[in-house]
């Protein structure tokens, strides 16, 4: 959540044109605010997806097991080594 | 040795092509990284995804072995497509491929540093990626650096497609660099607009640089952290998700061609038979199919001994329902949106970056040409001599199908035009035929006043 709020400062900063120290900001380098916002964005849709699974799973029984089930492994995608 | 002129970009290496054989010559600071890679379980595990590649001592006729860089030789792909070649459903495919094989590195502790659609290319039917130097290590917490890249390469153009019917084949031509997210903004329909997904990757992207480039005051940090690992994921995943449900809504003529066809049955079995004889007989294995439409005389010629056809055609849905196919994606096919009156350009830097596809085809041993002369030659007013001098450019051996005026065709043509193609005539083909090659077979096609002649080049 930390960097989602960092990188929700930071666009809100800069469409408010706002003047922070260290400066310069190209199109790129917006696209990669934008991207930390939109990643945490999808971080969290995964996370709700995972618990609203598992909710749905306690609540009406084996038949979200499998869904729940897949959730799961959505969830534990391989990180890096 | 042949220096490729698309291998600048990236300074670390340059790719050579000597005697059919493809090598890259990278420098000593990627070494150590290239020994970990190519024995990684990611690298030995994906053969069929990443272009096969081993170390090389040196490349013949070198005198000396370099010590500031070092060779790698990489598999040679026969074919080079560009995404202005692909249909909707290619470059769908090879942006799902793009994020899969991204995710797939990155368990490794791999990650893909840009995202262009030039680094993937088909091979047997399936995405291959061929720039080995766009992987590096990850670091945690630093950015998707190929976002950028893979919105406007892939994103943007499916999304232009999708919601708003526009081929994104006459974009790419002229921007080499794909669809900037500007532009895309504005192209989408309102209805864009209840998606999440264009929201966040189009409008908002817009938005914000649309800010950032008027006011230029500016200037702002990027934020000093990155994207945590599972968000990047999580991130991948999301754009995979939206791009796999992206579809094209928009029927055309010729994506239907086969149904729509005026041909009688007896017609159409009369020249599958025909194909299916020209390709066995004369032991044809690489063919060129123009005006393949959705691949049925492809398919014919795969199924009659041809180890590979190339098909290219105009139409992008046509193309599409080629490249769907059960049976031809399962073979050595690919079909090309293929525009003959506005053949792919030379694009990109000092205009070599990118070739021509006639400069990029491989040797093929025939061409067919089926039911297509009448829509250059009446259409598109090419002289008829000029279009038989071009069939004898791809290829040796031409199979082509003579349309004539009496044609109900070629009748609808000229329904709305004044004829003013006294040259286009059985007798000037024959003459134009005899010009630049020889006549091996002439057959009458049943049910039609069509007729199929099988030349040689002289």
């Amino acid at each position: 959540m930390s960097k989602i709020s960092i990188s929700v400062s930071a666009l809100f900063l800069v469409l408010a044109g706002s003047s922070p120290a260290y400066a310069y900001l190209d199109p790129g380098s917006i696209s990669l605010a934008l991207q930390a916002l939109l990643g945490g964005i999808a971080g969290i849709a995964v996370t709700y997806r995972f618990w609203l699974f598992k909710l749905k799973s306690f609540l009406f029984g084996s038949k979200f097991q499998t869904d729940s089930k897949n959730n799961d492994n959505d969830n534990d995608t391989k990180q890096p080594k | 040795m042949i220096l490729n002129q698309a291998s600048f970009r990236d300074p670390v290496g340059r790719v050579y092509e000597q005697n059919n054989r493809v090598f890259r010559n990278v420098n000593n600071s990627h070494r150590e990284f290239f020994n970990r890679f190519l024995s990684s379980a990611f690298f030995t595990q994906n053969r069929k995804k990443i272009v096969d590649t081993k170390f090389i001592d040196s490349i013949p006729g070198e005198k000396k072995k370099p010590t500031t860089t070092f060779w790698l030789e990489h598999e040679k792909i026969e074919l080079i497509t560009y995404p202005h070649e692909w249909g909707f459903e290619t470059l769908k495919r090879v942006a799902l491929f793009h994020l899969q094989l991204q995710k797939e590195a990155f368990a490794e502790g791999f990650v893909l540093k840009d995202a262009s659609p030039y680094n993937v290319q088909l091979k047997d039917g399936e995405p291959i990626f061929i720039d080995l130097l766009s992987f590096e290590d990850y670091r945690e917490g630093s950015f998707w650096y190929g976002y950028n890249q893979f919105c406007d390469n892939f994103l943007n153009p499916l999304l232009i497609r999708s919601f708003s019917g526009i081929e994104h084949n006459q974009f790419f031509r002229g921007s080499i660099d794909g669809i900037n997210t500007k532009i895309t903004s504005k192209l989408l329909p309102m209805r864009s607009w209840l998606s999440y997904n264009a929201v966040a990757h189009v409008h908002l992207k817009a938005w914000a640089e649309r800010k950032v480039d008027s006011t230029f005051s500016g200037l702002l940090l990027p934020p000093q952290s990155g994207v945590s690992s599972k968000n990047l994921i999580a991130l991948w995943e999301s754009l995979a998700r939206f791009i796999d449900k992206l579809k094209v809504r928009e029927k055309t003529y010729w994506g239907d061609y086969e149904n729509n066809t005026s041909y009688s049955v007896v017609s159409e079995n009369a020249k599958s038979q025909l194909i299916a004889r020209f390709i066995s007989k004369n032991g044809l294995q690489t063919v060129v199919d123009l005006g393949c439409n959705s691949g049925r005389y492809s398919r014919i010629s795969l199924k009659n001994g041809a180890k590979r056809v190339i098909g290219l055609d105009f139409d992008g849905v046509a193309v599409d329902k080629a490249n769907s196919d059960n049976f031809l994606r399962k073979q050595n096919f690919i079909a090309l949106q293929f525009d003959l009156m506005n053949p792919s350009p030379a694009i990109g830097w000092k205009n070599r970056e990118r070739v021509t596809l006639f400069d990029r085809l491989p040797q093929v041993d025939a061409v067919i040409c089926l039911a297509l002369i009448h829509h250059i030659c009446i259409a598109k007013n090419v002289p008829i001599a000029d279009f038989v001098k071009f069939l004898f450019t791809l290829s040796d051996i031409v199979l082509v199908e003579f349309v004539p005026k009496t044609d109900p065709m070629v009748k609808g043509l000229l329904s709305r035009r004044v004829d003013v193609f006294s040259d286009y005539s059985e007798e000037t083909f024959k003459e134009a035929l005899l010009k630049f090659g020889k006549i091996l077979e002439t057959h009458h096609i049943e049910g039609s006043e069509r007729k199929v002649y099988i030349c040689q080049s002289k």
